[in-house]
């Protein structure tokens, strides 16, 4: 199987090491993700703020590029999900949009035609991949308890996940899953750069709950959630520390690669296993 | 015709708990007709609040199995279908002190729009002539005018719960609403646009949790986006949001992409987060960059972005002194003498 990665702004400097890990993983299930090299960052939700038309000409271009190369997208951002999507939604019920941005793009050679599906990296997991072949595959069971986080955009304003995704993946890797009460309470990511103090609430509440609840890692399949806890945590003055897990470097450990190979050594919250 | 289970939320005298009635719903039954029901026939010490019966005065707002509804808007049968079980679970909206049942204390709110001065302040009509609101003008804000007030959006707001000053989505939809109405007094927008960011409205985590629920399809995150870009416009350049804009702009016309190395320079001027960022870096053995992977035709991609915004005229709001800049990085890159990732 062959699906296009879309890149986005999440894999720079030691975040690189989430892309490998990602690419790691997927080779064992016999996906290949050939990169997009055309596609650029979706504007985060926040070109919004500047200005609709950009952020959607800019997504229609990155649809677009993978369309050209005959891919379905595959991208594992919650916010960059939402936002493309987004734009598929506008340009695929909306012609007059469609071909406005059709007349611009066409200076590239590039036609957005909609044909093409655009995945989220958790319903891509359990819609091709497939718990079945997912548990065959595991090899070393990771008895902890693990706390899931699945991250506001893979839920509003449109769910794309089904619900029990993570926790059953958590039980395949020999895991224990565990609820708490703040599960579905935003980490504040989007705020870090326009108010960070609310964001530091945010994650000081969530952690909080969770260590309640005994969880020893959380998981979430969110570059930016997981950036957000594991870089926040201490600024938050949680009461403890809870090291994360970006979900594929969950699998990464289950698959049986090594801890530098599954990223765990690049964690600012050390992942004691 | 089913029978089921309501479990319904109760407070009277600070003491909390759930009742459960067992009714029969009937085709076509909302979960307001369920209300009525087990006030008149069951229970008559249940309070809850409801008017118009028809979507439009707000005041039926509740949670029906964990999610807010409109309690005259949504047949129980929907829900049903929905659900795992014939179970109704009913209790008052998050974020509220609970006066009595499903009834919550609004008055902060109230309070809010009181603050914010939510009417139109008019301009004097054109001699001997009315107003004339065209179509295109009215779609800007149609949406917004739907809003009934029903606090949602409040309910499930990410921001609120951190009690900041944040006022709440819907006043920022009202607020929107008026800034864009060509009738509106120009001091009063600049006011409202000051009002505005008092009430921390770039405090807004953009978590989307409004536009999911809003009973009546209004996107109260993004008309939060709207009202920033327009303080920005406004002159109010310099709070940490606008420079995250402004970075996000120039760094994704100069290259395709943001910047995570200088994004924390940009807006907070915070020259320790970059060092610790580079250090952090050097200590795992990653090699930091100057300028993030570039992505093929980046250079087109600069016009495709000037198309995009010329239209507007928002083309200005990007630093073309700050790309000279990135574009000496980057020819430095393509030489060969810039480290990159
Ligand atoms: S009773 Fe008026 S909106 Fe429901």
């Amino acid at each position: 199987m062959r699906i296009g990665f879309y890149r986005g702004c999440c894999f720079q400097g030691l975040d690189f090491v989430l892309l490998d890990v990602i690419k790691r993983v997927f080779s064992v299930f016999g996906v290949e993700l050939p990169e997009v090299r055309k596609t650029i960052c979706c504007g985060g939700n926040v070109i919004d703020e500047e200005s609709r038309f950009l952020s959607t000409i800019i997504n229609a271009r990155n649809i677009a590029a993978a369309e050209k190369e005959n891919l379905d997208l595959l991208i594992s951002c919650n916010t960059c999900f939402m936002v493309i999507n987004r734009a598929k939604k506008l340009l695929d019920n909306n012609d007059e949009t469609k071909e406005k941005v059709n007349k611009i793009l066409k200076e590239e050679n590039l036609l957005y035609k909609g044909e093409r599906k655009i995945w989220h990296l958790l319903p891509f997991i359990v819609e091709k991949i497939g718990f079945e072949k997912l548990s065959k595959k595991t090899k070393v069971k990771l008895p902890y308890r693990f706390a899931p986080y699945y991250g506001c955009h893979l839920k509003y304003p449109e769910k794309i996940v089904k619900d029990g995704s993570i926790e059953r993946i958590i039980e395949l890797c020999g895991g224990t899953q565990i609820h708490y009460q703040e599960e579905d309470t935003c980490c504040g990511y989007h705020s870090i750069y326009t108010d960070k103090a609310t964001s530091l609430k945010k994650i000081k509440r969530i952690v909080d709950s969770i260590k309640e609840a005994e969880a020893e890692f959380i998981v979430t399949p969110c570059p930016l959630c997981f950036k957000g806890f594991d870089m926040l945590q201490k600024e938050a003055k949680v009461k403890t520390a809870i090291p994360v897990l970006f979900l594929p470097e969950l699998i990464a450990l289950s698959l049986g690669f090594s801890h530098k190979d599954s990223g765990i050594t690049y964690h600012k919250i050390p992942v004691k296993l | 015709m089913k029978t089921i289970k309501v479990k319904v939320f109760r407070k009277q005298d600070e003491i909390h708990r759930y009742d459960t009635y067992t009714v029969t719903c009937k085709k076509g039954q909302t979960i307001l007709d369920l209300l009525f029901h087990i006030k008149e026939n069951l229970d008559e010490t249940l309070s809850f609040r409801a008017f118009c019966r028809s979507g439009i005065c707000g005041s039926c707002a509740l949670k029906v199995n964990g999610h807010p509804v409109l309690a005259c808007r949504t047949q129980v049968k929907t829900i049903l279908d929905k659900g795992p079980s014939n179970k109704l679970i009913i209790e008052p909206l998050d974020g509220f002190k609970i006066i009595k049942d499903l009834i919550v204390d609004i008055e902060g709110k109230q309070e809010v729009l009181k603050r914010f001065e939510l009417w139109l302040e008019e301009k004097k009509p054109p001699k001997n002539k009315e107003f004339k609101v065209l179509r295109e003008e009215a779609k800007k804000y149609g949406k917004e005018t739907d809003c009934i007030l029903c606090l949602t959006c409040c309910s499930v707001c990410e921001t609120l719960k951190e009690n900041t000053p944040f006022a709440g989505p819907f006043a920022f939809v009202r607020t929107y609403r008026f800034i864009v109405d060509s009738r509106e007094k120009d001091e009063k927008k600049k006011e409202r646009l000051e009002t505005s960011i008092n009430a921390s409205i770039w405090s807004c985590v953009q978590c989307q949790k409004c536009v999911a629920f809003c009973p009546k399809e209004i996107a109260p995150a993004q008309d939060i986006q709207k009202i920033r870009k327009e303080t920005i416009k406004a002159g109010y350049t310099e709070t940490p949001g606008a420079r995250k804009l402004s970075h996000y702009l120039n760094w994704v016309y100069a290259t395709g992409q943001i910047n995570r190395l200088y994004l924390p320079l940009d807006v907070y001027d915070n020259e320790k987060a970059v060092r610790e960022f580079i250090n952090f870096c050097k200590e795992h053995g990653v090699k930091i960059w100057e300028i993030p992977h570039l992505p093929d035709g980046f250079l087109a991609l600069r016009d495709l972005i000037v198309r995009a915004l010329i239209k507007d005229g928002d083309i200005e709001n990007i630093d073309f002194k700050k790309i000279r800049k990135i574009d000496e990085k980057i020819e430095k890159l393509l030489k060969g003498d810039s480290k990159c990732e």
